[in-house]
């Protein structure tokens, strides 16, 4: 500071100046203010492909979306790669779509790229820069082979309702099952199902069939796949509506009762139609009723379901009932025919069916057919045919022999409906004129008395061909032939026979209308019956009468029959109160009623059983 | 035009009274109101990063140059030449980069400084200060980020220029030893609002509109010299 040298000072100041403006400088930010973030752990993201991610089966068009686990993670692209085909799709590049059609059947490998970008508020998400790729690989196994047909495990009623159960399948790529369900109409399967298609998640293996009311029906499950259609095996089922139970109260009466519906909850009601009545009652309650019925024919209950849904089709179910027991012959219904009537200890009785050229000898007591013959050779015969075709058939009591009659040609079979020989009667030309022949009695020693159109009676003896009488007059009167040949009834008087020509014996003309006569199996008694119901036993032997009696409440008597085994009579008659028929059983050695029913057809007894011509039996 | 005429006045007046010159440095502490560009590059709203502003334009220091002479003895006047410089820093770091929004603003005084003499007493002496002219004025401003987690880093930039004037009135206490005279000084500074021109950007930069404005409280310390000694027996 005290130095003399003039330029000492100024070289001083400016070295201060220049150590000023070196020190200050411009202003120069500094720091950084940091926060120890981290991004979110990308290890912690997972694709979710179904829960699958090692193999995924493909069986139909997939798409395949990821789910972030962590929330801080967001996809925003996805690129995959089938094979070599890329299953990205053009609008959404979130979204991958695999459609199996256009891929090979077998495995394949699935190459999955996926980026997705965090928003967890660091710097890089600020600045959009926090992404992550992630590449996975999966197999895909594409499968559009259909599965093994579905079979149908069970079908049955539940709760109401009906129930069909199938087994799953071996594979399940498929979509839907496609129930197809047919109903019984005359004898054809018909498709009827609502609704159409009736489409059945792939989950399920059951259905209930709401539209189900009974009867016959039948299933298939079909395989609805994404490019195909697998046909399953039908399964058919039939239930009734109802399980009636009919129950005989008397010969002539039955109660028909039934629980309350399987199907309950698919019917409205059950409408029920018998003869002129008609009625509804529920279909989940407790039903008794009680049906007249006469004997020998049968009755029907139509129940017909009404259904809860409109669409559901329906059948009616049909109960038929009967007074005592129905018939089978070889578990056929059996045509016995109206006028035929049994023959011999064995029950024997010729069964044929109209426009049927068969005759059938079946035996009424085992229920089995005896024999059966073919009758085509005989019907070259045109009046054979027409004969046979109406039953017009005749046979000893014993049941040795059977006779198909015409005009004037008579067939004879043996006990076994076998062909014995063919008879010609004695006074006709064969194939000259046709007649016919009916009411047929005959006797053991195949001697036959029976009408010939027009208004004549014959006694013919078929054991020689000759003829007894052949122009009796039909006005005669009811007439009959003893079992052993030897004695016939005619016009009210009673003749031998046994020398080949009618001799009078003895003469029962009375004040009484007689109605049918007939000679006990012993052929020593003969039974008359009068149309007022007097009943009168004629003893052969001293031709006279021997017993008589009024049957009780007996008149209009029309038919007087016998039992070949134990000898009770049985007759028909009017029955005023109900405008039918009775049939009235008794013993004709004491009279004593031993049943009364009411019939609707010819009825003949064997063995201490009522059978009726239309098929069925009575035990008394 | 005006402000080189009247530098060539005051150039003209040190010449005329040459034997009377002092040069002088003067250091101080400054600050600066810069009300508008404080907030002219904030991150945007919503910006999802939590930022921290570590400097605000804070009081930084300043430094003048003076030459002066003294016609009268209550009276003298000069040039001055001076410069200050502030900033700011937003800033935000954390495991994946980070980023720093800096603003620095120059302003470099050139004018005229005039002090009157109060007091004369002895060696001490105290002033009343009057300093006038223009600041030319720099903003520059910076984005830097730095994104680790991908190897990025960037920087963007902008610079502005604008000039404006200012007066800085305050008062000062000296001492003289010899040639030398010590000083302290306060003072405030006041300016006017100059528009901001951009003259260099490399890279797209939101900014909001702005004003430089260097007003504030001045204090500091300063050095005269005089040149030649006993030409008017001081």
């Amino acid at each position: 500071m005290t130095s003399n040298n003039p330029f000492l000072r100024p070289l001083i100041f400016g070295a201060l100046v220049a150590c000023q403006f070196l020190l200050i400088g411009c202003f120069e930010p500094s720091g950084e203010y940091f926060v120890p973030k981290d991004p979110p752990a990308f290890e912690d993201i997972e694709i979710n492909l179904d829960d699958d991610l090692t193999s995924l089966y493909v069986f139909r068009p997939v798409k395949i979306a990821y789910r972030v686990e962590q929330g801080d993670y967001q996809l925003i692209k996805i690129e995959g790669f089938l094979g070599d085909k890329s299953i990205g799709v053009p609008d959404d590049p979130t979204v991958l779509r695999i459609d199996p059609a256009l891929f090979t059947q077998g495995t394949h490998v699935l190459s999955i790229l996926a980026t997705f970008i965090s928003y967890s508020g660091t710097l890089a998400s600020a600045h959009n820069m926090e992404t992550k790729t992630i590449k996975r690989e999966v197999d895909v196994t594409i499968d559009l082979e259909p599965p093994s047909p579905i079979s149908i495990e069970k079908i049955q009623p539940r709760d109401g309702s009906l129930y069909v159960t199938w087994r799953e399948p071996n594979k399940a790529n498929f979509s839907n099952y496609s129930v197809v369900r047919f109903i019984k109409q005359n004898d054809d399967w018909v498709k009827v199902y609502m609704p159409e298609p009736w489409l059945v998640p792939a989950y399920k293996t059951e259905i209930n069939d709401s539209l189900y009311l009974g009867g016959h029906v039948r299933y298939r499950i079909d395989i609805i796949g994404y490019n195909f259609e697998k046909e399953g095996n039908s399964a058919d089922a039939m239930f009734q509506t109802i399980n009636p139970q009919v129950e005989k109260l008397s010969d002539n009466q039955v109660s028909i009762s039934w629980e309350p519906s399987l199907f309950q909850a698919n019917i409205e009601h059950l409408v029920l139609n018998g003869g002129s009545n008609s009625n509804s009652v529920n279909s989940d309650v407790n039903v008794s009723l009680v049906r007249d019925v006469p004997f020998g024919t049968f009755s029907v209950l139509e129940v017909r379901p009404v259904a809860k849904f409109q669409s559901a089709s329906y059948a009616s179910q049909l109960i038929e009932y009967f007074s005592g027991e129905r018939l089978f012959f070889d578990g056929e219904k059996p045509g016995l025919g109206t006028y035929l009537y049994p023959y011999g200890e064995d029950g024997l009785l010729p069964s044929s069916t109209s426009n049927t050229q068969t005759l059938k000898l079946v035996n009424l007591i085992t229920g089995e057919g005896k024999n059966i013959v073919n009758l085509t050779p005989y019907y070259e015969n045109a009046a054979i045919k027409w004969a046979a075709e109406r039953s017009y058939f005749g046979s000893t009591p014993n049941g040795e022999s059977f006779f198909l009659f015409t005009g004037a040609e008579v067939i004879r079979f043996d006990k076994n409906i076998n062909f014995a020989e063919s008879l010609v009667m004695p006074d006709l030309v064969p194939g000259a004129t046709v007649f016919f022949s009916y009411n047929f009695r005959f006797s053991n020693n195949r001697i036959a008395f029976f009408n010939f159109f027009p208004g004549t009676v014959r006694l013919i003896d078929f054991n020689t061909s000759t003829s007894i009488a052949i122009s009796l007059p039909d006005s005669g009167g009811p007439f009959n032939i003893s079992p052993d040949g030897v004695h016939a009834f005619y016009n009210q008087k009673l003749f031998d026979i046994s020398s080949g020509s009618m001799v009078e014996l003895a003469d029962f003309t009375s004040g009484r209308t007689l109605r049918d006569v007939i000679f006990n199996n012993e052929s020593d008694k003969l039974y008359m019956c009068y149309s007022d119901g007097h009943f009168a036993v004629v003893d052969i032997a001293s031709m006279s009468v021997v017993s008589e009696n009024n049957l009780p409440g007996v008149i209009g008597i029309q038919r007087l029959v016998i039992d070949p085994k134990t000898g009770i009579c049985g007759i028909v008659r009017d029955d005023d109160l109900n405008n039918g028929k009775l049939f009235v059983v008794f013993d004709p050695l004491n009279f004593t009623v031993i049943k009364e029913v009411r019939i609707a057809s010819g009825c003949f007894i064997l063995d201490n059983n009522i059978y009726s011509s239309s098929g069925y039996k009575l035990p008394l | 035009m005006k402000i080189w005429y009247i530098l060539s006045l005051v150039f003209l007046s040190q010449i005329l009274f040459a034997q009377r010159i002092s040069v002088g440095l003067e250091g101080y502490l400054g600050a600066s109101r810069m009300s508008s560009l404080r907030t002219a590059f904030d991150f945007p709203e919503g910006y999802p990063i939590e930022y921290k502003t570590l400097q605000n334009f804070p009081m930084r220091p300043g430094i003048r140059v003076t030459t002066s002479i003294r016609p009268f003895d209550s009276f003298s006047t000069g040039i001055i030449f001076g410069f200050l410089s502030t900033g700011s820093r937003l800033s935000y770091g954390d495991n994946t980069g980070g980023e720093n929004r800096d603003v620095i603003a120059s302003g470099i005084h050139v004018g005229s400084c005039n002090r009157f003499t109060l007091i004369n007493r002895g060696p001490w002496s105290f002033h009343v200060r009057l300093n006038i002219g223009a600041v030319f004025n720099s903003v520059e401003f910076k984005n830097h980020v730095s994104l680790y987690f991908f190897g990025l880093e960037s920087t963007t930039s902008s610079k502005w220029k604008s000039i404006n004037l200012f007066n800085d009135t305050g008062i000062e206490i000296g001492h003289t030893i010899e040639r030398f005279y010590i000083k302290g000084l306060l003072s405030y500074e006041i300016g006017s609002n100059g528009k901001p021109k951009l003259k260099e950007e490399t890279g797209p930069m939101t900014i909001q509109e702005f004003d430089v404005q260097w007003d504030g409280l001045r204090i500091g310390i300063g050095m005269e010299y005089r040149l030649f000694k006993g030409i008017n027996n001081d």
